[in-house]
C-alpha cells in the first residue's frame, strides 16, 4: 500500500488534538468569566482611556 | 505612589520619523517590484531577458519587501510611537533604536541585492541566506531589548491592550525565524536546511502561516487598538472584547499552519487539526473586526469627510474579509479547488493591500503631520490616493479570484469517459491571461496611489517648520516598591514578565502540538528502498532550480485526487522527499506540477524548452533561461555540498563524496552526448543547463521506475 496511508494509519494520536481542544475551551471560558466579572468594570473604564493620557505637556 | 513626585521626560520621535520615512520609500519600492512581476505574467518579455529580473528571482524580493520592509518599518513606526506614549516614558535606549533602524535597513538592502542574484534558500518569505538570517536575529534581539527595556522603565503601571499584541508578536517572530532558519552553510551564500521533505514543509508552513499572523496581523491589531481610538478621539468599543480577542487569537493562530498543506503527503489528522483551528479563528478575528468598527459607531459622518478614518474603516473591513476567506480556504473541499491557484494570490492581496497598506496609510496620515507639527499638504490628494488605491485593490482582488476559480475548475474538469477536459496546461493559462492584464492594471493603480502618498507626505514634511527641541512631558514616577494589590486580569497587566510568559505559553501550546507530528513524521515514514539520494550533478541542478526560484511557478506535489493523477501521474508520497533539503513543493501553479516530470520528455526537449519555452510549447509564459546555457556548472563545490548533505543524514558514502566531481562530469557528458542527434553540441557539456536537465529528468522517477 502507499506510504501515505501507512503514515496515517500509524498516526493514531487523537489524544493530542483532543487535549488541545479541551485546553483551549477551558482557558477560553475561564477567561470569559474572568473578564466579565462585575467587580472589574471600573478598571476597564480606566484602561480604555490609557491612549488619551500621554503625560502633562510642560 | 511616592507622594506624586513628577518626573520630566521627552519622547524619542526622531526614530519614529526615520521609520515613517523608510515605510513610505520601501512601500513604493516593494509595490514597484510587484508591478514588474505582474507584468511578466501578462507578457513574459517584461524581464527583458535579464536574469536578475526574472519572475522566479523577483517574486521573493516583492514578498520580502512588502512584508519586512514596508509593513515591517510601518509597525516599528507605530510601535515606537505608541509604546512611549502608552507607557509615558522615552524608549529604553536611543542607541539601540538607531542600531535597530539602520540594521533593519541594511537587511533590506542586502535582500534587494542577494535575491535578484539568485542567492536564496527558497523557503517562501524566508528566502534570505544564512548570514542575513543571523543579522535578522541580532537586530530582532536589539529591538526586543529596546522594547522590553522600555516596559521596565515605564511610568504607567497598566499595559494597554496594544502592548500585549506587541509583546506576543515580538517573541513569536523570534521563535519562528530561528526555528525556520536552522540550516548548515555550504559556503558564504549557500546553505541547506536541517529539515528535509515533509518535515521541512511542516516547519516552513508553520513559519509561513504565522509570519502572516504575527508579522502582518497581530502587531497591526495592536496599532489598530491605539490609532483608531486616537483618530476618532474616543475609547475602543469594548475593552473586554479586546482581551478575549487577544488571548483567543494568539492561542489559536499558531495551530493553523498545516492548512497550507492540505491534500499533500501530510498525516491526515494533522491536516484536520489545521482545518478545525483555522475555522475556529473566525470567531476572534471577527470579534476584533467588530470591536474596531464599533469604535467608530455614531461617527460615520466623520468617516465620509476624513481620509484617515476612510483608510482605517477600509483596513478593518478587509481584515474581516480576509480572516473570513482564510478559514474558508482551509476547508478541505474549498482548498482542493483553490490551492495552487491565483485565488490564493487574490486572498493575500486582499490582506496585504486591503488591510496592511490601508492601515499603514491611515496611520501615516495620522502620524506625519503630528510628528512634524504641521498639517497635511493636501487633503484632496490623500482622498484621491484612497480612491485610486481602493479601485486598484478591487480590480486586483476580483481578477485574481476569477482567475483562480477558473484555473481550479479547468484543472479538475473530467469528462464522461474519465478523461481530462483540458489536458493541455497551456489552455488553462490562455484562459486566464486577460485576468493577468486586469491584475496588472489593478496593481498599477495601487502603486500610483502609493506614489501619491509619497508625494503628499514628502511635501508635508518639506513644508513643515524645522523643530529642533523635543517637547517635555511630565508624569508621576511609578513606585515599584508598593505592593501589587490589584486582582484578576488587571493584576496580570501590572506584571509584564508573568504576562509575557503566559503569552509565550499560549503560543507554545500550539507550536508543540504542531511540532510533534513534524518531529515524529520522519520516524513514521517508511523509507522505501527505491528512494536514492541525488547524484552530484542532479544536486547541482537542484540548486539551480532553487537559485532560479522555479518553485514560484511550479509545484512538486501531486495531490491524491483523480484529476491530478490523470494530469501529472501517481500521487506524491512522503517517502519521496526524505533527501530534499530544502523541500520544493511550491505553493502556486502558474506552470504545471513537476513532481513526475522525469522521463516525460527527452533531454533535448528540456534543452530547447529552457532556452526558449515557446519553441516547444507555443504561447508559454515561462521566462527564457538562456544564461544556463552560457554559465559553467560549479563542479568544485560538489564534494562540500555532499559532505553537508551527509552530515544531515543523506546516505552518501565517503567514496561518493570523493568522486563527486568526476561522477558529475561523466553524467553531464553522457547527457550531452545523448542529445547529439537533436543537434546539441558537445561544447555545452559543462554548462549549467545540463545539470538542470539531469535534475528534471530524475524528479519523481525513483518510485515509478
Ligand atoms: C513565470 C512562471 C514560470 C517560471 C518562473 C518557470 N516556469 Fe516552467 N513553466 C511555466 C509555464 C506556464 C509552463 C507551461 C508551458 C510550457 O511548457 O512552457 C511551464 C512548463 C515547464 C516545464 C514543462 C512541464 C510539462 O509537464 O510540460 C518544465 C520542465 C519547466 N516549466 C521547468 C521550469 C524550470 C526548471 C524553471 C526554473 C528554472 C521554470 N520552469 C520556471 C511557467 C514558469
Amino acid at each position: 500500500m502507499s506510504m501515505k496511508s501507512d503514515v496515517v494509519s500509524k498516526f493514531t494520536e487523537i489524544w493530542l488534538p483532543s487535549t488541545a481542544l479541551i485546553l483551549f475551551l477551558t482557558v477560553f471560558f475561564v477567561m470569559l468569566i474572568f473578564v466579565w466579572k462585575k467587580s472589574a468594570s471600573g478598571f476597564y473604564a480606566d484602561a480604555e482611556r490609557l491612549p488619551f493620557d500621554e503625560g502633562k505637556r510642560k | 505612589m511616592s507622594s506624586k513626585e513628577m518626573e520630566s521626560f521627552s519622547y524619542d520621535d526622531d526614530i519614529v520619523k526615520k521609520f515613517a520615512i523608510a515605510t513610505i520609500i520601501w512601500g513604493a519600492v516593494g509595490m514597484l517590484v510587484g508591478v514588474i512581476i505582474a507584468s511578466q505574467l501578462a507578457d513574459w518579455r517584461f524581464n527583458f531577458g535579464i536574469e536578475w529580473l526574472t519572475f522566479g528571482r523577483l517574486r521573493p524580493l516583492h514578498t520580502n519587501a512588502i512584508i519586512f520592509a514596508f509593513v515591517g518599518n510601518s509597525i516599528f513606526t507605530g510601535i515606537y510611537h505608541s509604546t512611549q506614549r502608552l507607557l509615558k516614558t522615552r524608549l529604553f535606549s536611543d542607541t539601540l533604536s538607531k542600531i535597530h533602524f539602520w540594521g533593519w535597513q541594511l537587511i533590506i538592502v542586502l535582500a534587494a541585492v542577494t535575491l535578484p542574484l539568485g542567492i536564496s534558500g527558497s523557503k517562501e518569505y524566508a528566502e534570505l541566506e544564512w548570514p542575513i538570517d543571523i543579522l535578522i536575529t541580532v537586530i530582532w534581539v536589539v529591538f526586543a531589548v529596546n522594547f522590553f527595556g522600555t516596559l521596565a522603565k515605564r511610568r504607567e503601571k497598566h499595559i494597554y491592550v496594544s502592548i500585549w499584541f506587541y509583546i506576543a508578536s515580538i517573541v513569536t517572530i523570534a521563535l519562528l525565524h530561528i526555528v525556520n532558519s536552522l540550516e548548515i552553510p555550504v559556503s558564504l551564500m549557500k546553505s541547506y536546511p536541517i529539515f528535509a521533505g515533509v518535515q521541512d514543509a511542516m516547519v516552513q508552513w508553520w513559519y509561513g502561516h504565522n509570519a502572516v499572523a504575527f508579522f502582518l496581523t497581530t502587531p497591526v491589531l495592536g496599532l489598530m487598538y491605539y490609532y483608531v481610538p486616537k483618530a476618532i478621539n474616543r475609547p475602543v468599543y469594548s475593552y473586554r472584547l479586546s482581551i478575549v480577542h487577544f488571548w483567543s487569537l494568539i492561542f489559536l493562530y499558531i495551530w493553523a499552519g498545516p492548512h497550507h498543506l492540505l491534500y499533500t503527503a501530510l498525516p491526515e489528522w494533522a491536516q484536520t487539526v489545521g482545518m478545525v483551528f483555522s475555522l475556529m479563528l473566525w470567531a476572534p478575528s471577527w470579534g476584533g473586526m467588530i470591536n474596531g468598527l464599533l469604535t467608530l459607531r455614531g461617527a460615520w459622518d466623520r468617516v465620509r469627510k476624513e481620509a484617515i478614518l476612510k483608510y482605517f474603516v477600509t483596513a478593518i473591513t478587509f481584515y474581516g474579509m480576509s480572516t473570513f476567506e482564510g478559514p474558508l480556504l482551509s476547508i478541505k473541499s474549498v482548498n482542493s479547488l483553490g490551492h495552487y491557484t491565483d485565488w490564493i494570490v487574490g486572498h493575500v492581496h486582499g490582506g496585504g493591500i486591503g488591510w496592511n497598506y490601508m492601515f499603514a496609510a491611515g496611520m501615516l496620515y495620522y502620524l506625519v503631520p503630528r510628528l512634524w507639527k504641521t498639517t497635511v499638504y493636501s487633503e484632496k490628494l490623500s482622498s484621491t490616493q484612497f480612491w485610486t488605491g481602493t479601485l486598484g485593490l478591487v480590480l486586483y482582488y476580483l481578477s485574481m479570484t476569477v482567475a483562480g476559480i477558473t484555473q481550479g475548475l479547468m484543472w479538475r474538469a473530467i469528462d464522461g469517459n474519465g478523461q481530462l477536459v483540458y489536458p493541455n496546461f497551456m489552455e488553462t493559462v490562455d484562459k486566464i491571461l486577460p485576468m493577468y492584464w486586469i491584475r496588472l492594471i489593478g496593481g498599477l493603480l495601487v502603486f500610483t496611489s502609493m506614489l501619491i502618498m509619497l508625494y503628499n507626505l514628502f511635501k508635508t514634511i518639506h513644508l513643515a517648520k524645522k523643530v529642533e527641541k523635543e517637547d517635555v512631558f511630565q508624569a508621576p514616577s511609578l513606585d515599584w516598591t508598593k505592593e501589587n494589590t490589584d486582582k484578576g486580569h488587571r493584576k496580570l497587566e501590572g506584571l509584564t514578565s508573568v504576562f509575557t510568559v503566559l503569552a509565550v505559553l499560549a503560543v507554545l501550546v500550539g507550536t508543540v502540538i504542531e511540532f510533534i507530528p513534524a518531529l515524529l513524521s520522519r520516524d513514521f515514514i517508511e523509507v522505501s528502498e527505491k528512494i536514492k539520494p541525488y547524484t552530484p550533478l542532479e544536486l547541482a541542478g537542484r540548486d539551480l532550480y532553487v537559485r532560479e526560484g522555479c518553485y514560484n511557478c511550479h509545484s512538486q506535489m501531486i495531490r491524491p485526487m483523480a484529476s491530478e493523477v490523470l494530469r501529472y501521474g501517481k500521487a506524491s508520497e512522503a517517502t519521496e522527499f526524505i533527501y530534499d533539503h530544502p523541500f520544493q513543493w511550491g505553493s502556486k501553479r502558474t506552470g504545471p506540477d513537476l513532481a513526475r516530470i522525469g522521463g516525460k520528455y527527452p533531454d533535448s526537449w528540456h534543452y530547447f524548452h529552457m532556452i526558449d519555452p515557446r519553441k516547444v510549447s507555443p504561447g508559454s509564459i515561462m521566462p527564457v533561461y538562456t544564461w544556463l546555457e552560457k554559465d559553467d556548472t560549479e563542479y568544485n563545490i560538489l564534494p562540500k555540498k555532499l559532505r553537508v548533505m551527509q552530515a544531515l543524514g543523506v546516505p552518501y558514502t565517503d567514496e561518493e563524496v570523493r568522486n563527486s566531481i568526476s561522477h558529475a562530469k561523466a553524467q553531464a557528458e553522457a547527457i550531452t552526448r545523448g542529445m547529439a542527434d537533436a543537434g546539441v553540441s558537445m561544447k555545452v557539456k559543462d554548462k549549467q543547463l545540463i545539470a538542470m536537465i539531469a535534475y528534471l529528468q530524475r524528479m519523481g522517477t525513483d518510485l515509478t521506475r
